[in-house]
């Protein structure tokens, strides 16, 4: 790595940070506005409680995202100044309506949290879904810059300089419509888990019979949203894939551990892939899967690793093991979605979730945002030794500032305290609101004497 | 007026919207700590009510700033990134902390005692931060050594010039929150808070003119700037006459002024406040314009391309251009409407 180690260390940690909050800044207030309006449809006041208690969270979340993005938006200058150099020539666009994007969210999150008691509930619901639309809008638009440095086009380099630049055909970059397609659905497959996972923690828990009623709304909204975003995960997650085979080729070798061109092509699950000696240590192989996963046919020829100059490329054996980590994670979403939904739909007459679903459901919260960690490192790791592909390297972006490893520390306290904080408030909050609390004063208790389902 | 300088009035137009915004909304956090110590209810809830829904939207002009200065003079963007990576992390971290504290807020409960405090701090230090970069970028504390650029830290903590800036900044910031402030607490009809601010900003005023011409003149005898500004002296009297035309308005009898309440229209103080920045902004700006960073970068050469400047005017026109109606809803919202601003 060299001299650019502690920058690369400095800046993975403040994105590692803010991608858990702004997945959660993205998906949240899908689930509260689609709270909100089954509130309206069923006339159900366990929704409206439902979307007030979430955007008490989101309110603690999206600050630590905003405060993060910031510094994300910062960090880029201060650390990466020659890609930005480049950036700001070639691909500002998306950073500017981003934060137009973001500026739609502010305006009407504060609109949502601030004023909802005193303007029209259809107003408050279309408050709510700008916050999402935009929300969505401004990690799409963030990410269009990561496609661009997957696949740099919109300009040419020519004796050092830039020229013939097309800022919106960067912008519309090839990996661009499978790239952010994937980012934007494992998001909301990612934060429907979470929504999941506390709703089966407080299942587990019990309570009185509205509790319940509540919890499993809750649990059904949040298991509701996971099917489609599960299905375009693995949709959107093979047509990527199969774009990286065709745009990314090394990337998309050093994923699969591939060193020989082969066709068929074997694809290895897990297994240690062994630049030195060319080849992976343990693994599952299946014979053809690879060639039907990336050409769509039986016997496809699929490029290996060793088809290019060994200096281009990834850290193999870890990216092998990263990318084979996210498609574990969303394997086990599969089996959590389509788990929970058969004891569902078998459990219809009688009653009660088993506790090992809820436990498993649980987990899979955790494990849905490692998902989200790995499938980003993976990404970026993949492109090494690039920043934008074929035109800035990692070392060449870097600052040249000495010592800019010294600035670690400070931020690793920074993200401490406001990881700690953002727990903290949100612990605090519900501790103080307890549902119970929050169920008879809304009137609720005893009205609907434990819910259609009770 | 060719593309860089379009590009540079464009960007300096919104340093302007943020310097004046952010005043606001740092000097309401320092503010509400002030009075919450002092016991003084009244005056810090008027504060929390302005700060706690807009700090968001506010502190994106920020990021957009950042944004902005990227696409439209990238040269600059290398320049600065390596000169400020010390005071530009320390910035943000601080911002990160007053951001959450203020987030955090909305949870409630038992650290709602403790974050007023956090926020107020940060918010005193920021100011001061800030516009040591406006220091810097009038030069005089940079050197190229091997690694490229270098900031002189001893130089700049040893110059007169900017503990006047700092000091202008920080009376800046609080004599336009307490302005606003005071305006605001008269709309929520809070009658001791509009006293407080009142007050505030009349003392408050003098202090930030002295500041400022301290720092226009300890710059260097032979600075580059300083003739620069001295040509665009029509401004700066515009601004000072604002200035002073803003002082009777506090004596002015208002329209519900009846009884216990002090005298003064707010509203038009505001309005001249603005009038009195932007006058001093559009001066400073136009005397600062051939260079982003002195004498390194010029606002020339460190220009991007004219396909990007063309996309990225239209992109932040146009995005601002959507936003109105946005700040138009919250201003409404969150500023004149008494059900809101009366607690």
């Amino acid at each position: 790595m060299g001299g650019d180690a502690g920058v690369r260390t400095l800046f993975g940690m403040t994105l590692a940070f803010h991608i858990v909050y702004a997945t959660l800044g993205v998906g949240l207030p899908l689930f509260i506005a689609l709270a909100e309006i089954l509130a309206l449809r069923r006339a159900d006041p366990l929704y409206r409680l439902m979307a007030r208690r979430w955007a008490a969270v989101f309110a603690v979340f999206l600050a630590t995202g905003v405060v993060t993005g910031t510094i994300v938006a910062f960090q880029l200058q201060l650390l990466w100044p020659a890609f930005m150099r480049l950036a700001g020539q070639v691909i500002a666009l998306p950073f500017a309506i981003e934060v137009f994007a973001f500026f739609i969210e502010a305006v009407f999150t504060a609109v949502y949290l601030h004023a909802a008691d005193r303007i029209a509930p259809v107003l408050r619901i279309a408050s709510a879904l700008l916050v999402a639309v935009a929300a969505a809008a401004s990690a799409l638009l963030i990410t269009d810059v990561n496609a661009f440095m997957n696949t740099p086009t919109g300009f040419r380099v020519q004796a050092g300089r830039l020229v013939d630049i097309h800022p919106f055909q960067a912008m519309l970059n090839p990996a661009m419509p499978s790239e952010l397609a994937h980012v934007l659905v494992t998001a909301y497959l990612a934060v429907a888990l979470v929504m999941a996972a506390f709703a089966a923690r407080a299942l587990l828990r019990g309570g009185d019979p509205v509790e319940v009623a509540y919890h499993r709304r809750e649990l059904d909204l949040a298991m509701a949203l996971a099917v489609p975003a599960w299905v375009l995960t693995a949709v959107t997650g093979d047509w990527a894939g199969k774009f990286l085979d065709k745009a990314e080729p090394i990337k998309f070798a050093a994923q699969e551990g591939l060193f020989r061109t082969s066709a068929p092509a074997t694809l290895v699950i897990g297994g240690y892939a062994d630049a030195a000696t060319a080849s992976v240590r343990g693994g599952i192989p299946i014979p053809h899967l690879l060639s039907i996963l990336a050409t769509s046919s039986w016997s496809g020829s699929v490029k290996g690793l060793l088809a290019f100059p060994r200096a281009s490329w990834p850290p193999v054996a870890a990216v092998h093991l990263l990318f084979d980590a996210m498609v574990g994670v969303g394997v086990l979403a599969g089996l959590a979605v389509v788990g929970y939904w058969w004891v569902r739909w078998r459990a219809r007459a009688g009653y009660g979730l088993p506790p090992q679903l809820l436990g498993g459901l649980v987990a899979m919260g955790p494990v849905a945002m490692v998902g989200i960690e790995t499938g980003w490192i993976f990404a970026e790791l993949g492109r090494q030794p690039w920043t934008i592909e074929g035109v800035l390297t990692t070392a060449q972006a870097a600052t040249t500032y000495p010592h800019a490893g010294l600035l670690l520390l400070p931020f690793a306290l920074l993200y401490g305290l406001l990881g700690a904080g953002s727990v903290l408030a949100v612990t605090v909050h519900r501790r103080r609101h307890p549902l119970s609390e929050s169920l008879r004063e809304g009137g609720v208790a005893g009205a609907r004497g434990g819910g259609r389902e009770g | 007026m060719g593309g860089p300088y379009t590009a540079a009035g464009l960007l300096w137009f919104l340093v302007f919207v943020y310097a004046v915004a952010g005043s606001v909304d740092f000097g309401a956090t320092f503010w509400r700590m002030f009075y919450l110590r002092k016991g003084q209810h009244e005056a810090a809830g008027v504060a929390e009510r302005y700060v706690s829904p807009l700090w968001e939207a506010t502190n994106v002009f920020l990021v957009l700033i950042g944004v902005v200065l990227v696409g439209f003079f990238p040269g600059a963007t290398f320049a600065m990134g390596t000169l400020l990576l010390w005071p530009g992390a320390a910035a943000l971290i601080l911002l990160a902390i007053r951001g959450a504290a203020l987030g955090f807020a909305y949870a409630g409960g038992g650290l709602a005692d403790v974050l007023p405090y956090v926020s107020g701090a940060t918010a005193i230090l920021l100011p001061a931060l800030l516009v040591s970069m406006l220091t810097v970028s009038q030069g005089g504390f940079t050197s190229a050594g091997g690694a490229g650029l270098v900031l002189d830290f001893g130089l700049l903590l040893h110059s007169a010039r900017e503990y006047a800036y700092v000091g202008f900044a920080l009376a800046a910031v609080l004599f336009l929150s307490a302005t606003f402030l005071a305006d605001y607490a008269k709309t929520a009809r809070s009658h001791s808070a509009y006293r407080v601010y009142r007050v505030n900003a009349l003392w408050l005023g003098p202090v930030m003119m002295l500041a400022g011409v301290a720092a226009i003149f300890l710059g260097p005898s032979d600075s580059w700037l300083l003739p620069r500004l001295r040509a665009e002296w029509p401004w700066f009297l515009g601004s000072l006459l604002a200035f002073c035309a803003a002082l009777p308005v506090w004596w002015w009898p208002g329209r519900n002024s009846a009884g216990p309440v002090a005298p003064g229209r707010p509203r038009l103080a505001v309005l001249l406040a603005a009038l009195q920045f932007s006058l001093a902004d559009i001066g400073y700006g136009l005397a600062h314009a051939p260079y982003i960073l002195f004498p390194q970068v010029t606002t020339v050469a460190a220009f991007s391309n004219q396909a990007m400047f063309r996309d990225l005017l239209w992109v932040t026109v146009l995005g601002l251009a959507i936003l109105v109606p946005g700040f138009v809803w919250l201003w409404r919202l969150f500023i004149t409407d008494p059900r809101y601003t009366r607690g």
